[in-house]
Order: structure tokens, then sequence, then C-alpha cells
């Protein structure tokens, strides 16, 4: 029972970032290795913040804080090579791991502990599980939702999906790429901060956890398929799923979650290279 | 004996099927013509033949070998090569280059300059040798597309509409090479539209329609078919004549 | 115009290629101190590290974004042959990069079935891949301490020296050997025209796992050069940053010719000995540098941008 709690509120929100990284990339086409970055600074904007302005609006100020950062990176430099994957990849991967650098340097490698904005734990049909754990389960349908309608029920959201399917027949058709790009990479920031700070309490806060956003955004997107946001939710739900019950079959745990990544990535990437829900894209 | 055997070759694409139950024979030193209306599938037995479309039934046969499950690019080494509709070409290499590149199956290493400055003399292209493909006319990008399969020292060539978008004066140029090849003993079959350049080149016509091998025969003979003239313009028009 | 003629003497490049060669076959001689020369060493290995990542990058057009994987698998793999079986450091480092050319054979494989994007997902996953085995099997590896105790190559600075050298101008050699080869012809017709490459008899699969494994090999040994000479490694050879070093070295020097990585290889290696006043910030220097030159001379630093044979940039 524990599992099955556990696991779908880890999924959810898993599948909440995963979602984020997955919208970036299948918009703009994007590799945005800097998602991990707004992670990161969600996470530590908060962990400044919630004492000095309270738990809600620091949660406020650093998404937008977040995706603030996006903005500007995606705006001055991303948005500029886009047509050239390898270099958007590199750029971002560098400034990624320089951002880390920097949080280390402001506020030292040493594990931070974040208080979780619900406090306590309930117990739902004999399973014990933290208040945030659920909290952050419902915040991630809440905003899977909101992003759902967004998408589907929005002008804006009719140019996003647009630009996914087919980008060259949606600029004919008037849709602004620079504009669309960056509101999708805020909206992917967004998304990936409010995971952050969901998910932060639950585990710890290093400079490091960046490579954990990254990792599994990559399996979502790889597992999902390129093209597709809910491919990558779903993907998420499947991986985090999976993670659960290895952490609780095998109590060497730890690493052994990223190798379990690893391999499904690897599984995946030789039987359908492009994701389960993916489509034959031309690079 | 029988350079090339098509027996039995069928395509579907899913619910729509391409090619239907095509079967011909192709002898050694002719020139055959492949005609039919858009979509007859011409194109597709090119690639069923090199192996760029997977067979839905049939065989092809190449000198007495089986090549139906051969992959692509192992049919230069056994003497068959094709040119495709659109041009093609090595955009970032010289005109040299590109036929230079096509000699490396067939031709030994100190002998490939060598054998591409022939080729391209072959062609008349000899002007154009340093020059980047994206610098040359279509007409010359036809013969450049020609000078390139011929650089694979092939027995076979698969030629597809090399006489489209040539301006009246290149035709003469390029039937006249046409005909070269056949004196060197080169084998070739050629997809075309332009009637009034192949009918004069070939020694054979096979016309397909609506993915099936309509009639097989003279120039003469095929151009005055009943169905053939239907095929090509339609019922209205022969009730019409 | 005055530049162009400068460009024009740097283009037939003798007498300047000739000081260049003396001044770095004396290094050992006019360096100012032994931490010099050894500044000197590491460039020339990451030298010939970023020569094995532009000739497949460059050359072919395929992307790595893993080629740690190699660089910091022949280091462990040379130093395990060393430290576990005895072999002494030349033999272990020849037969290091053997072991990564067969690896580039295994992994080109999967490689050939996706493209763009995903190769690079794919790329980036072998050393991460490789960097599991090293966690799992940690007594064997050393875990997150490395291994050490094993041995060197030479005791001396100037040894050492001269064989890094010998590494990057052999590479070189090679390079242009290859570049200018029928070898390279047929490499550059795949990266140019992969469909009409193959209409005209050459097979690609070959090819392209072919220059995958002979990068892998190249790149293993500039590794295992790099394990014998610092006397100890660890798994930071396998991360993230060494791929991404690799990358930046090479873009910022110039893809697709030859002096370009050496520069970019050279240049990093000196930012990164002069940087060590702020240790914490080198990857936000490196990406900065990155991100200046892409805006400014997005064809690398290079004053002028030397064609050698028939290689030209992928980009």
């Amino acid at each position: 029972m524990e599992i099955l709690v556990f696991g779908l509120t880890l999924s959810l929100m898993y599948g909440l970032i995963a979602a984020g990284f997955a919208l970036i990339l299948g918009a703009s086409r994007i590799f945005d290795l800097c998602f991990g970055s707004y992670y990161l600074l969600a996470a530590y904007s908060y962990y400044v913040l919630y004492g000095l302005v309270g738990k809600l609006p620091a949660l406020f100020l650093s998404i937008v804080i977040a995706a603030g950062l996006a903005w500007i990176i995606h705006r001055v430099i991303l948005f500029r090579f886009r047509e050239v994957p390898i270099v958007v990849m590199v750029v971002s991967a560098a400034l990624a791991i320089g951002i880390s650098e920097a949080i280390t340097l402001i506020f030292g490698s040493d594990y931070k502990y974040v208080p979780p904005l619900l406090e306590g734990s309930i117990d739902i049909l004999g399973a014990s599980i933290a208040n945030q754990r659920l909290l952050a389960g419902i915040v991630a349908i809440a905003a899977l939702t909101l992003l759902w309608l967004y998408l589907n029920k929005t002008k804006y959201g009719l140019g996003i999906r647009a630009l996914i399917q087919q980008p060259e027949v949606a600029e004919l058709a008037g849709v602004r790429p620079r504009n669309i790009h960056l509101t999708v990479a805020c909206v992917g920031a967004v998304l990936g901060a409010l995971g952050s700070i969901m998910v932060v309490p639950v585990f710890t806060l290093t400079p490091h956890i960046w490579l954990d956003a990254i990792l599994l955004a990559f399996a979502g997107v790889v597992v999902g398929g390129l093209g597709s946001v809910w491919g990558a939710f779903l993907a998420m739900v499947l991986i985090a799923f999976s993670e659960t019950l290895v952490s609780f079959l095998i109590p060497e745990g730890g690493f052994f979650r990223q190798a379990v990544y690893v391999f499904i990535m690897v599984v995946v990437l030789l039987v359908r290279p492009y994701g389960i829900f993916g489509k034959k894209e031309e690079a | 004996m029988a350079l090339l055997e098509v027996i039995s070759l069928s395509k579907n694409f899913g619910g729509l099927v391409a090619v239907n139950d095509v079967s011909f024979q192709i002898s050694g030193g002719e020139i055959v013509g492949l005609i039919g209306p858009n979509g007859a599938g011409k194109t597709t037995i090119f690639n069923l033949i090199s192996g760029l479309v997977t067979k839905s039934r049939g065989t092809v046969v190449f000198k007495s070998t089986d090549i139906t499950k051969v992959k692509p690019y192992q049919l230069v080494s056994l003497g068959i090569c094709r040119t495709f509709q659109l041009t093609s070409s090595f955009s970032e290499m010289s005109v040299l280059d590109n036929v230079k590149v096509a000699t490396v199956c067939k031709t030994k290493g100190s002998e490939s300059a060598k054998k591409a400055r022939e080729t391209i003399g072959l062609v008349g292209l000899e002007e154009y040798e340093g020059s980047l493909p994206g610098e040359l006319p279509h007409g010359h990008l036809k013969r450049l597309d020609i000078a390139r399969a011929l650089a694979t020292s092939p027995e076979l060539l698969l030629l597809d509409e090399p006489f489209s978008g040539l301006a009246i004066s290149e035709v003469r140029g390029l039937t006249e090479v046409l005909r070269r090849l056949k004196g060197m003993g080169i084998t070739l079959v050629i997809i075309e539209h332009m009637l009034r350049e192949l009918m004069p080149l070939a020694d054979r016509v096979i016309v397909l329609s609506f993915g099936e091998k309509l009639k097989e025969g003279s120039p003469e003979e095929i151009v005055r078919d009943q169905r053939v003239i239907e095929a090509y313009l339609g019922k209205k028009w022969d009730d019409a004549i | 115009m005055e530049s162009f003629k400068l460009t024009r003497i740097f283009l037939d490049g003798r007498i300047q290629s000739v000081l260049l060669l003396l001044a770095l076959g004396t290094v050992p001689f006019w360096a100012f101190n032994l931490w010099f020369v050894r500044i000197f060493i590491i460039a020339n290995v990451f030298a010939v590290y970023a020569l094995s990542w532009n000739l497949l990058v460059g050359y072919t057009g395929q992307i790595s974004f893993g080629h740690a994987f190699f660089f910091g698998g022949g280091a462990y793999a040379s130093v395990l042959l060393n430290k576990y079986l005895g072999i002494p450091a030349p033999l272990a480092m020849a037969m290091s990069g053997v072991m990564c050319g067969l690896a580039g054979v295994i992994l080109g494989y999967p490689c050939l079935r996706v493209r763009g994007i995903y190769l690079a997902l794919m790329t980036w996953a072998f050393p991460l891949i490789f960097l599991g085995f090293v966690m799992y099997f940690g007594e064997v590896f050393g875990r997150e301490m490395g291994i050490s105790g094993y041995q060197g190559l030479s005791l001396s600075y100037s040894v050492n020296y001269y064989v890094s050298l010998a590494l990057v101008v052999l590479t070189v050699l090679a390079t242009m050997v290859i570049v200018n080869s029928r070898f390279g012809l047929i490499i550059q017709s795949i990266r140019d025209n992969e469909v009409l490459a193959e209409s005209v008899g050459i097979n690609i699969s070959k090819y392209k796992i072919l220059f995958f494994s002979l990068s892998g090999v190249i790149a293993g040994i500039s590794g295992a050069f790099y394990a014998h000479f610092l006397k100890s490694i660890t798994p930071e050879l396998l991360a993230v940053d060494m791929s991404i070093l690799v990358i930046i070295m090479v873009i910022v020097g110039g893809l697709g010719s030859i002096v370009g990585p050496l520069m970019g290889a050279y240049l990093v290696t000196f930012l990164n000995n002069y940087l060590l006043y702020i240790p914490e910030l080198r990857m936000m220097i490196y990406a900065i540098v990155l991100i200046v030159t892409l805006f400014l001379r997005p064809k690398g630093l290079l004053p002028w941008s030397p064609k050698m044979g028939s290689g030209g940039g992928a980009e």
C-alpha cells in the first residue's frame, strides 16, 4: 500500500518536472540543459526566502526567479543558436555547470534543510505518508491540469501545440517563434521550479540536484518520446514507479537509482530509439 | 541469357498497391525504356531493384545471382548503378571529387583520378572539373549524375528521367552520350516521360500503368498501341479521336 | 588589406610552423619551471583528445556528447592493466587504445540507428553507463577516490613532455593523412549526402563505425597517457565536464581544422591553470568564453580558417 501511495505521489512530481523539460524540448526544439539550473535556482531561492517572506510568497517569488533566469538565458543565448543542437547542448551544459559552481560558491556544497510546506504526516489506508508528499502530488495534478487547459484552450496554447507538431508550417501561419519560444521556456521553467520546491523538502538540497533533475527529465523524454509532453509525463510515472519499487525491494537504494534510470534509457534507446510515444523526427 | 531478371515484383505501402506482379527481362547491351503515366510505379521499381525499398514479393536476379536481399550499397560492386529523378550532388565537393568518390568501389586508388577525368570527359564537363555543383546549371547537373554513375564502372545503368529539365540543345548531347555508353557495352534501363527523346534511343520499351506491366515491345509497337494511348491520355481523348 | 597579407603569411605557414615547432620542441629547456612544463604536457594531452573529437565531429559530422567515455575509459583501462596485470605502462597504453577501439565498434552500432539529438543523447549515456560500472565494482575501480599507486611512464618531466608532444604530432599527421586520402573523400561524401554516397557503392555503416572507433582509440590513448602522467585518476575523467570540455575546446578553437582543436586545447589548459585562483567558477568561465566566441567568431578563434585537404567544418 505504501508503495502505491509513495509511487504515485513521487511519479506525479517527477512527471511534472519531466513535462516541463519536454515542453521546452518539444516546442522550441531546444535541448536546454539549464533546465536543471532553473530547478536549482528555484530551490535555493526558496531556501533563502522562506524565512524572510513566508512560505507561500517565497514559493511564488522563487518560481518567478527561475522563470526569469530561463527567460534571460533563452532570450540572450539559446534562441540565437536554436538551429544548431550541438551548440545549444554544449552552451547550456557549460552554463548549467557554471551556475552550479556559482551556487556552491555562495552556499557551500553541504546538505541544506528545507522545511516542507506542510508539516507532519497523514495516514491513508494504513500507509503513513508525509503531508508534503501528498501536497506535492496534488499540486502536480493541479499544475498539469492547468497546463492542459493552457495548451488546449487558449490561443497561445494553440500556437505552442502547432509549433510542437509542425514548426515550419506554424511559422508560416503567423505564429511568432521567438515569443512562443520564450513563453515556452518560462512555462517549462515554472513547471520545473514548482516541482523543485515541492520535492526538495522531501529529499535534500545540494548544488548538485540539477543533475538529478536533468537525468529525470532525460529519462522522461527518451522513454516518452521527443515530441510529446504527455508522453514524457507518462513515461516518468512509469519510471518513478519502478524506482519506488526498486528502492523498496532492494535496500541498497542510493546510487542504484541512477543505474536504473540509465538502464531504462539504454534499453529504450536500443529498442525504440524514438521513445514510446515519439514520432520519427528528421533532426 | 538475361542480364537482369525481374520476377513477380510487388510492393504494397499499407493498402496502396504500388507495384503489382511485374516481371521483365533485360538483356545485355540493350537500351530499354520504362514508361508510363505518373504514379505508375516506375521509380518504385527502380527503388525495389536497388534495395532502397523492401519488396513485398518477388525476386530480382542479376547475372544469375539472386539480388533480392542485397543492400543498396552492394549493388555497385555487382555492377549496377542508378540515378535519381531529382539531381543530387555532393554539394561541398568539386565536380572532380564528386566523380572520384564514385570510383572508390571498383577502381584502384592510383587510377581514380584518371578514371574520374575520363568519365567527366565522356559527358563533356571537362571545363567544370573544379567547380562546385552549386555553380552548375541544371543540365550540367544531370550530366554530373550520369558521370558519377558511370564512374562506378557499371554493367547496368538505371537512369531515372535523365532528360527531364534539359534544354533542346542539351538533349542531343545527352542522347549522344547514351549511345556511346551502349557502344561501350553498358546496358541501360531508362525511365522517361519525354517519349520523343526516348523512342529513337530505345531498343525495347516496357509500359507500366497503375503498378502493372501493360505492354512490352518495340518503340513502334508501343506508340501505336491502343491501351498505351488510353493509359497516358485517358479514354475520353481516344473517343474524341 | 593589411590583415589579408598577414593571413597569407600564416596560411603559407612555413616560417610560422617552423618557429612553432622549434618553440614547442624545446619547451623543457626554456620553461620557467617544472610546473610550466607540466602545463604543456597536459595541454598536449588535451590537444590529442580534442583532435580525436574533431576527427569524429568535424569530418564525419556525427555528434559525440560523451567522449569522456573514451578518455576516462582509456585511462581506467590502462591503469587497471598496469596495476592488476603488471603490464608495463607503454604497452598498457597501447592495449587500452585497442580496447577503446573495440568499444567504439560495439557502441557504434546502436549509434547508427539514431540521428541528431537522439545520437547526442545516446553518446551522452555511454560515460554514464561506464561510470555506473566504476561505482558498482567499487573495489576494483576505487569508487570516488579513484586509483593511485600504479606505474607512471617515466620520472622525468622532459621525457613525459616529449612523449606527449610525439602523441600530438602523430595525431596531427594521422589526421592529415586520413583527411587527404581516399578515406577522407569517402567520409566527406557521407557527411555531405548519405543517400547519394550509398548509391555509389559506399558502405556507410562500415565507415561511420570505423571513424567512431578510430576517434575512440585516439581519445583512449590520450586518456591513458594522462593517467600515467598524473599517477592517480578519479571518476572525474568520466564526468560530463570532461565531455563538455573537449567540445568547448574544439568549438572555440575552430571545428574542422587541425590547428583549431590544438589552439582550443592549449587555450583551455592555460586558462585552467591560471584560473587556479578561482577554481570554483572554472566552468562558468569556460561557458562565458564559449558564448563570447560563438557570438564574435563562430568559426573559432583562429584568425584564419585553413582547410586541410577535403576537411571542412560541420557547421
